[in-house]
């Protein structure tokens, strides 16, 4: 560690100092549109999230159904109404996290965001619409692997796109920033 | 009767340059010289030893009394001043803008190495196992949207994100 006088005359000072909390490898990707593969391993987590935490409810309200009641009768047909539960999870989920920064737990885990095409996160109503799209279309992802841009047919119906963001935060904050010095050699 | 001078001839020799003579000139002149040189070098010893001498000595004895008076004298000023009061009163304005601020910062910031810092503290979990998932997941990608944009005959392809390929192959 070399002392501050040592440091000054040897310092030649930098005109743009860029700070990022990016990983090296990520830099060359971030912000670049995301392709299907990374997309679809999101979707299938955030499913399996959604059904983990619906079948984890539904079976939790048997148990105490069992253990409460005196005649306990198996219940029948319930393959469509957890489905229908499962979908509403789904766009809630999809709606609370893509408005509150863009990420579900697929996204951070793969590393994308849902953003509009200037960059903003979502509004709670775009991200309600998208999500409802998602849900009722999820076929819609394919168009992603033909579209130029990588947009799927929600995104082009809604002008959102998905983008790399190695960023490990939640919420959208820009952590990648340049710092630009201007610096007046000799005091004036 | 004649003079028996007369038939006499009288030779007188009188010789100028006589060899013992200017020796012994020569070599007294050298010898005063000698004693003159000897005489002035030891004067100039003499001035110069004494000189330097006075000048020491008053030097040390100037010291020596500095030394017993300065701290008392301090003191003496110190303990009539509030040193705190001096300082509260200065404007330290123009004193912080003698300070060289960016290039402190700039110097913290290298020596604890701020950016790996932040790097490390919330970067961790795109590396190892989740950051080898999402390269893989980009570079299935590429090679589909490659295989894609051929069968549509792309003149254009789409970007396929050179730098991962090159750059970040081996993880």
């Amino acid at each position: 560690m070399p002392p501050f006088s040592q440091f000054r005359k040897t310092f030649v000072p930098a005109t743009q100092v860029h700070f990022s909390s990016l990983p090296e490898r990520a830099r060359s990707i971030q912000g670049l549109s995301a392709g299907f593969t990374s997309r679809v391993i999101a979707v299938f987590i955030d499913i399996g999230l959604v059904a983990l935490l619906v079948l984890g409810a539904w079976g939790g309200w048997e148990a105490l159904r069992y253990i409460l009641s005196v005649f306990y009768t198996l219940p029948a047909a319930t393959g469509i109404p957890l489905l229908i539960i499962g979908y509403f999870t789904m766009w809630i989920y999809w709606t609370w996290s893509w408005s509150i920064g863009g990420r579900s737990l697929g996204n951070i885990l793969m590393g994308l965001r849902v953003q509009t095409k200037h960059g903003d996160s979502l509004g709670l109503g775009l991200a309600a619409l998208r999500s409802f799209l998602s849900v009722v279309f999820a076929l819609g992802l394919l168009w992603s692997i033909i579209s130029r841009k990588n947009k799927s047919v929600q995104d082009i119906v809604l002008g959102t796109e998905v983008v790399f963001d190695w960023a490990p935060l939640l919420s959208k904050v820009d952590m990648t920033f340049t710092m630009e010095k201007n610096r007046t050699q000799g005091g004036n | 009767m004649s003079n028996e001078f007369d038939n006499q001839e009288a030779v007188v020799e009188i010789s100028l340059d006589s060899a013992i003579g200017t020796d012994a000139l020569n070599s007294a002149v050298h010898a005063a010289r000698s004693v003159a040189s000897g005489a002035l070098g030891l004067a100039r010893f003499a001035t110069e030893t004494t000189v330097y001498l006075v000048t020491e000595s008053t030097k040390a004895i100037a010291n020596s009394i500095l030394d017993t008076v300065v701290p008392v004298a301090v003191n003496a000023v110190v303990s009539r001043i509030d040193m705190n009061e001096i300082v509260a009163q200065a404007d330290i304005t123009p004193i912080l803008d003698r300070v060289p601020m960016t290039e402190i910062a700039d110097y913290i910031i290298e020596e604890i190495d701020l950016p790996s810092l932040v790097r490390e503290s919330t970067g961790g979990v795109a590396d190892g196992l989740l950051g080898t998932l999402r390269f893989q997941a980009i570079q299935t990608d590429n090679f589909v949207s490659d295989i894609v944009d051929r069968i549509f005959f792309r003149r254009k392809m789409r970007a396929t994100t050179p730098e991962v390929l090159v750059g970040h192959a081996t993880i």
